[in-house]
């Protein structure tokens, strides 16, 4: 195979993919693949990589929330899993730091990954209120208003009525820490968060996600680690970075 | 691959050669069926079959005038055969199916497959570093093209699409291997 044919061919099997081709070139393309079977191989390799990037896309979206019942045997299956990994930890630990650390970690983490305020009105108006001013608060981080955002968030913080608003409001402030680079800030919400029973499970899977990212970007491999460790034991849409992360960080360790 | 051996065997009346080629296309050309005209995999197997009937005649009659020309002329062939097959099935509900008129998947997402994808799940677990920061990239980032990938590891966006182009060799390389 011609490395320059191939590149071409590389470039149209991308568009294809990505649905820019017309029908006639959607057929030349077929054709290339009959005359070369391994092009063929090349294009289906490619396409399953595709819908594993977009199912890892649009999976937080698919997870339900659980009963109660399941949070609680989710947060204990949690605190035994902390157990081993601090023992895995603690033989693992090291002191020394590595410098390239923070470029492992996400740049920023997008808004769309904030938690939003429930559409379900309630009984109680005081609830509904808190509801619609988390949105506004999401709202705001959207429009890229960061400061305005963060200073609704804080002011929310006094008025919350339950633990489950608390633990959402302190995942979004998490995530506008971490854009505006306050990394120890982002560092105490995430914890903060995964330390609640009254986050979703879809929530918590990104919390600890994020909390890795964070310790990355404060140069804690450990924590990110322990971190990752977690991440993985969820089994949700990270799983698979957290896999990769993992094995890169591990042998960086050796 | 020159499909003008195809044409040679079958006037040699060499049909050891001629169903080893065949047999070579057919699955390509049922995933053609399946990926552009949303055929069902036992469809496009007939499809592909009642094609191949068709064809050989012409060929032994001499009627393909361009044996470079035998591919392509297979490709219509099969989605044609595809359509009459369709076109049997549905007889008694309409008179008449134009092929325009049947709705053609614009990508090639029926062709899937769970096990290829828990193996290739597999392969970028064993990937070098050097291209896992890559899938890192593309999985942070879904939409990225390759403009974005070059300016994200600072490099020229034909290097981009080489990086790319690799990765997804040795992705390929390692799941043929598990599936071997």
């Amino acid at each position: 195979m011609k490395n320059k044919e191939a590149i071409e061919v590389s470039k149209r099997i991308d568009a294809y993919i990505r649905g820019k081709l017309s029908k006639s070139e959607i057929d030349e393309l077929w054709l290339l693949f009959l005359k070369n079977p391994v092009y063929y191989e090349l294009f289906e390799t490619e396409l399953h990589l595709k819908n594993l990037i977009q199912k890892h896309r649009y999976s937080g979206g698919l997870i339900t929330p659980k009963s109660d019942g399941y949070k609680k045997m989710i947060y204990w299956s949690l605190a035994a899993a902390a157990t081993v990994i601090f023992i895995l930890t603690f033989q693992y630990y090291f002191t020394d730091q590595n410098p390239e650390l923070d470029s492992l970690a996400l740049t920023s983490i997008t808004y769309h990954e904030m938690a939003d305020g429930s559409t379900e009105r309630s009984d109680d108006e005081l609830t509904t209120d808190v509801e619609t001013d988390i949105n506004r608060a999401v709202a705001a981080a959207y429009m890229l208003k960061e400061d305005e955002s963060i200073e609704l968030f804080r002011e929310l913080m006094d008025s919350v009525v339950s633990e489950s608003q608390r633990v959402r409001i302190q995942f979004n402030m998490a995530i506008l820490y971490y854009n505006l680079s306050e990394y120890e800030s982002a560092r105490d919400s995430f914890i903060s968060v995964t330390n609640s029973e009254a986050i979703d499970e879809i929530y918590l899977e990104r919390a600890w996600w994020f909390l890795a990212n964070t310790y990355l970007k404060l140069n804690n491999q450990t924590e990110a680690m322990e971190a990752i460790l977690m991440v993985k034991f969820l089994n949700g849409r990270n799983y698979i970075q957290a896999s990769m992360l993992y094995e890169t960080l591990e042998q960086w360790q050796m | 691959m020159d499909y003008s051996e195809l044409v040679e065997a079958i006037n040699d009346e060499d049909m050891r050669t001629a169903n080893r080629l065949c047999g070579d296309i057919l699955p390509i050309l049922k995933k053609y069926l399946i990926a552009t005209v949303g055929a069902k995999p036992e469809d496009a197997e007939d499809a592909v079959q009642r094609m191949f009937e068709y064809v050989i005649p012409k060929i032994q009659n001499n009627e393909i005038k361009s044996p470079s020309g035998l591919l392509a002329y297979m490709l219509t062939a099969a989605r044609h055969s595809y359509y009459k097959i369709k076109k049997e099935y549905n007889s008694n509900k309409f008179d008449l199916i134009d092929e325009n008129l049947v709705a053609e998947p614009e990508q090639p997402w029926g062709l899937l497959d769970k096990e290829q994808e828990t193996i290739l799940f597999q392969c970028i677990k064993e990937l070098k570093n050097h291209y896992k920061k890559l899938i890192r990239f593309l999985f942070d980032h879904p939409n990225a093209v390759s403009e974005d990938i070059a300016e994200y590891f600072d490099i020229s966006v034909s290097n981009a699409w080489i990086r790319k182009h690799r990765m997804i060799q040795k992705l390929n390389e390692c799941v043929r291997k598990k599936f071997e």
